[in-house]
């Protein structure tokens, strides 16, 4: 496949994934307040789990040609509508089990698998490649953690097909009192629908930021911004993520004694006061002092400075890599693209 | 690469300056030139292993971590209490997946295009902060605490 070609495909199927997941949640939310909670997350997580097996199995360019990464992006797509859906699922059918001076605690065990997902699939992908070697993980290794991921999915509809409806959802339905239209009433009725924006604005928002800049942009930062090497920087990430996956149960437990905002308000402070560029705290800065101590002092002693009119200056993010620079502005600035 | 943007007079081909050293861009060399000054600087290739302090690195991004389990560990449970049970999986799964599909998913794309188009490695710490700041400030005016309702209603 051409290289600038192939670039665009892997940048369409990781944002498919994440792009679909708010129709998700619209599909799935609905067949979830009418049907009800166990039917739903077990549909979602089977379509989760043989999307994801299917991606392991896919043929390769050569083999498929174009079709090979146009049904790697109908893969994402399934898997991102299903996880739009699975999510509330989980959260609700725990939450509607728990004791209510327990909810936290209980919601909390959800929140870290996210995180031990990221988890295990580092650990996973570090030891496949140690053992079978670089040029074997890029060629056919790559797909065991997708085959892998049957042997969860059956163990899960295993558990899930002897649970039981919520005991909340299941009485309102016997009582005949469940919403008809859910998405009208929830989104168009103003009362809910002003609920559902505050908590997008006032929570969701904020909580996604912090979490992906402190978990994944993180990551990203070591490896392409201080150059840290690739097995270095997943294993500091894992140990971090080791470490600090208890604090989901211990806040999770907290906010069911002091109260979910008050933690919550506070996490966001502390992101906005660590990670402000401007802060004399600022917890990037103080990872390239002890991950890349020499890039630290060349920026201190040796900062670099384009001076050029701004009038020959074009945004600097090139998509596909095959975009043509021809002022004095640009050429100075994608010599950077240049070096090694 | 980190650099700050300098205004030049109209018309005049751009400079690239590495500490002192000036590097005009019209120069037949000027790549080679740029790369090599930048060596001279000390702009490492590659972050040296024997350099890196492993286990602070790894405290700090432990302090990132639990930042991220204060946010995320009680979430699930004040989502759930905000909305009633009528609509909750609707009411509840789409800001969620608005907000971690599109303001989290895109996240690591969107930071590094604001420091590809700033030249600061930095300044994409300003996405994530201006949306949290939001929170904080949406969330203590107008969310309420929920910890005690009646989910059942």
């Amino acid at each position: 496949m051409p290289a600038n070609v192939g670039f665009i495909f892997t940048l369409l199927a990781f944002a498919a994934g994440f792009a679909v997941r708010p129709l998700g949640a619209l599909i799935f939310g609905r067949i979830g307040d009418i049907v009800g909670r166990k039917y739903t997350f077990l549909v979602t997580m089977t379509l989760m789990g043989v999307g994801t097996f299917f991606i392991g199995v896919l043929p390769s360019y050569a083999q498929w040609g174009i079709m090979a990464p146009v049904v790697l992006i109908a893969l994402r797509l399934v898997q991102g509508l299903a996880l739009g859906g699975e999510y509330g699922g989980a959260a609700i059918y725990v939450a509607e089990h728990a004791p209510a001076d327990k909810r936290g605690y209980y919601t909390s065990w959800i929140q870290t698998t996210a995180t031990l997902g990221l988890f295990m699939a580092l650990l996973l992908i570090l030891a496949i490649r140690n053992v079978m070697g670089e040029a074997a993980f890029a060629d056919w290794g790559w797909r065991v953690p997708f085959l892998l991921s049957i042997v969860l999915l059956v163990v899960s509809i295993w558990i899930r097909l002897k649970l039981n409806e919520s005991p909340i959802f299941q009485r309102m339905k016997d009582e005949g009192r469940t919403s008809k239209r859910p998405l009208k009433e929830a989104f168009g009725e103003w009362s809910n629908a002003k609920i559902a924006l505050l908590a997008l604005l006032g929570a969701t928002a904020g909580e996604a930021v912090v979490w992906y800049g402190g978990q994944f942009y993180a990551l990203f930062f070591l490896t392409q911004t201080l150059k840290v090497d690739a097995t270095t920087a997943q294993v500091m990430i894992a140990i971090a993520l080791a470490l600090g996956t208890p604090f989901f149960i211990i806040f999770g437990w907290l906010s069911d004694k002091v109260g979910r905002k008050p933690i919550m308000l506070l996490g966001f402070a502390l992101a906005v006061l660590t990670y402000a560029p401007a802060s004399s705290v600022n917890i990037f800065k103080a990872i390239t002092h002890y991950a890349n101590p020499a890039l630290e002092s060349a920026l201190a002693t040796a900062p670099v400075t384009v001076a050029a009119d701004p009038s020959e200056c074009s945004f600097q993010f090139k998509m596909t890599g095959t975009e043509k620079f021809t002022t004095s502005c640009d050429t100075a600035k994608a010599a950077w693209s240049l070096r090694p | 690469m980190n650099y700050k943007n300098e205004e030049a007079p109209k018309g005049t081909p751009a400079v690239v300056k590495v500490g002192e050293e000036a590097i005009p861009t019209n120069r037949t060399d000027f790549v080679q030139a740029l790369m090599a000054a930048i060596a001279r600087h000390g702009y490492p290739v590659k972050a040296d292993p024997d350099q890196i302090n492993r286990l602070v690195t790894v405290l700090l991004l432990t302090v990132l971590v639990i930042f991220v389990t204060m946010v995320y560990g009680p979430i699930a449970a004040w989502l759930v209490e905000l909305f009633p049970t009528r609509i909750r999986y609707s009411g509840l799964s789409l800001p969620y997946h608005i907000g971690n599909g599109w303001l989290g998913g895109f996240l690591p794309a969107t930071m590094f295009a604001i420091v590809a188009a700033t030249g600061d490695i930095y300044s994409g710490l300003w996405y994530p902060v201006v949306v949290a700041a939001m929170s904080f400030v949406v969330g203590l005016l107008f969310l309420p605490e929920t910890k005690d309702v009646d989910i059942t209603r």
